[in-house]
């Protein structure tokens, strides 16, 4: 299993420094424009009481503190980027490998389908890690330089951790879709929807009524930032996602174990392989 | 489970979808031979080995390889085989050494490093290029160097020498016989049928998902038909000729000369044109290819 991790981390070098790149200066220059911020609070208050309707969709009322100014700039759109992120990486987790055929080699090998699954799972876990623990990382140093905006390191981490649930989630859903549509590009953009159409509903459900119930069911509702600083991270959310994503996973590996590896290229819908998890082979 | 066999399939049944790819194959192969595995596209070879390595799961029938059950247990079959798939994909950002040595620790590092670059040598493969940059045949390279590098007991080869150059085909078949002689046996497909000719002990030819026809290549060749072309001293009937088991008249020239096909033994031929003043006598025996195409020929006529 080891060499399944390192071969799948090496081939995703380039991905986890391109991604780390952008998003240590976006953490780097949000971070730094706090100090801005807090030197214009009289301008921020007036600008709250001028579109008060707007300061409520972003919660601008929040925004003196560096954590508020997280929250609104930082934590709104960052779970939508990284979310994109964790759903093309599910989503090419075996597909990427079945479509380009290179699958039928590795597992004309001796390793298991199990290892193999398992093996870039923990993989693609750890890439999701190192992307969360560079935005991380980012933040701390740029309090280094910055006059207002510190937060304790240990009270930073725990958006990311309620953060990092949320996106095992949504990788978790691409993997399986990935296991029943016919492509990867399938999968990815199904679940590219979801986390976008999640990403509205809840920005939105502040505002529009009609929007709180359909909030509920996403993900990015649980989204734990000012809260998990204040109070701790709420350990049964953080229980229930991590039992949805290991179901998902644990769905998406049986469905691996009963399928026809293809040559290459796209296939077809495999929804009704679901209940060969069920039936004997 | 037989384990004094290689390879035992019975009954093989492949559907995909609703299109039904192998109607009932069965195969037999002993340690330590070569077996051809002949058919055009789309015949179910490549369906047929990938179900021996459970990379795809039949609906019915079984298979035995070196004795083990691959569906139940795959990787101690996959220990033990080689496998050249039919149109190879790897990783080619990668090099060959790269690749090697991550199917090398895949492997558990059984591979020995100096046999790989001996392997690599022979086909003139460099190491240190990325794939990418390779043409076809030297992408076969690669996969003929992995397919071999952990010296395994049963080789699985799709179309070997596809893409290769005449003498890069011959130093695989070389490759190929070595690994024999070192006690491996050989299972390959392929639709060039000369290569199949040279080096199989035995044939066995699909068609349209089924084994049309199992034989020792030797015996294949023997008992097919062989033309015979005649030329006689003088202008001369045949017809007492055509009288005998298995002989047809293909052509006559006016002149001399005659074409004749023959199944079977040729001993009473030869017999029967003692009689006749004889100044040119040519046998051609049927090719492996001609033998092929009986069969296929045979199902249109059906």
């Amino acid at each position: 299993m080891l060499t399944i991790i390192q071969y799948t981390l090496r081939r995703s070098r380039g991905a986890i420094i391109g991604w780390g790149i952008g998003l240590a200066v976006l953490a780097i220059m949000m971070g730094s424009l706090f100090d801005m911020v807090a030197s214009s609070g009289d301008l921020m208050l007036a600008y709250v009481e001028a579109l008060p309707e707007f300061a409520e969709l972003f919660n601008m009322s929040a925004m003196s503190s560096p954590i508020g100014w997280l929250d609104v700039e930082y934590f709104s759109f960052v779970p939508l980027i990284i979310g994109l992120f964790a759903g093309g990486v599910g989503a090419s987790l075996v597909a990427r490998d079945e479509e380009a055929g290179t699958l039928d080699l590795i597992l004309a090998h001796p390793i298991s389908r199990s290892t193999l699954f398992w093996g870039r799972l923990i993989a693609n876990t750890i890439i999701i890690e190192i992307l969360l623990i560079i935005s991380w990382a980012s933040l701390l140093m740029t309090m280094t330089w910055s006059e207002n905006f510190t937060i304790p390191a240990w009270d930073l981490i725990l958006p990311f951790i309620s953060l990092f649930n949320i996106l095992m989630v949504f990788m978790t859903i691409s993997l399986l879709f990935s296991m029943i549509l016919p492509g990867r590009g399938m999968a990815s953009m199904v679940t590219g929807m979801l986390v976008v159409a999640g990403f509205f509903i809840t920005l939105l459900s502040g505002l529009v009524e009609e929007l709180e119930r359909a909030a509920d069911f996403s993900p990015l509702t649980y989204l734990e930032t000012t809260s998990a600083i204040d109070n701790g991270l709420n350990m049964t959310w953080f229980s229930v996602f991590t039992a949805i994503y290991l179901f998902l996973a644990i769905l998406s590996w049986q469905l691996f174990l009963r399928r026809d590896i293809r040559v290459g290229g796209e296939g077809s819908w495999r929804i009704q392989d679901i209940k060969k998890i069920f039936i004997k082979a | 489970m037989n384990i004094d066999k290689a390879i035992h399939v019975k009954d093989l049944v492949k559907f995909y979808g609703k299109t039904q790819a192998l109607f009932g194959v069965d195969l037999e192969v002993k340690r330590g031979e070569v077996y051809g595995f002949l058919g055009p596209n789309g015949a179910g070879k490549t369906t047929t080995i990938r179900c021996m390595l459970d990379l795809i799961r039949p609906q019915s029938g079984s298979i035995s390889m070196l004795g083990i059950n691959p569906q139940e247990e795959p990787e101690a079959v996959k220990e033990r085989v080689g496998y050249l798939p039919g149109e190879l994909h790897v990783d080619e950002n990668m090099t060959p050494k790269q690749i090697f040595r991550y199917f090398n620790r895949l492997r558990g590092n059984r591979s020995d490093w100096d046999f790989i670059e001996e392997l690599s040598k022979r086909l003139k493969l460099e190491l240190n290029t990325p794939i990418k940059n390779f043409s076809k045949g030297n992408k076969q390279k690669v996969g003929v160097v992995q397919a071999l590098m952990h010296k395994p007991e049963l080789l699985l080869l799709d179309e070997p020498t596809g893409g290769l150059d005449p003498l890069m085909q011959q130093e695989v078949l070389s490759m190929l016989a070595e690994a024999q002689e070192k006690g491996a046996t050989v299972f390959f497909s392929s639709h060039i049928i000369s290569e199949v000719q040279s080096v199989a002990d035995r044939v066995a030819i699909i068609r349209d998902g089924k084994i049309v026809e199992v034989a020792e290549t030797a015996a294949l060749l023997n008992r097919s038909r062989r033309k015979v072309r005649i030329r006689f001293q003088q202008p001369t009937k045949v017809d007492d000729l055509l009288k005998l088991p298995g002989v047809e008249l293909l052509s006559e020239d006016e002149t001399l000369g005659a074409v004749m096909e023959v199944e079977g033994e040729m001993d009473a031929l030869i017999k029967g044109l003692a009689k006749y003043p004889i100044s040119d006598f040519e046998t051609e025996r049927t090719s492996l290819e001609e033998i092929f195409l009986t069969y296929y020929h045979s199902k249109e006529e059906k």
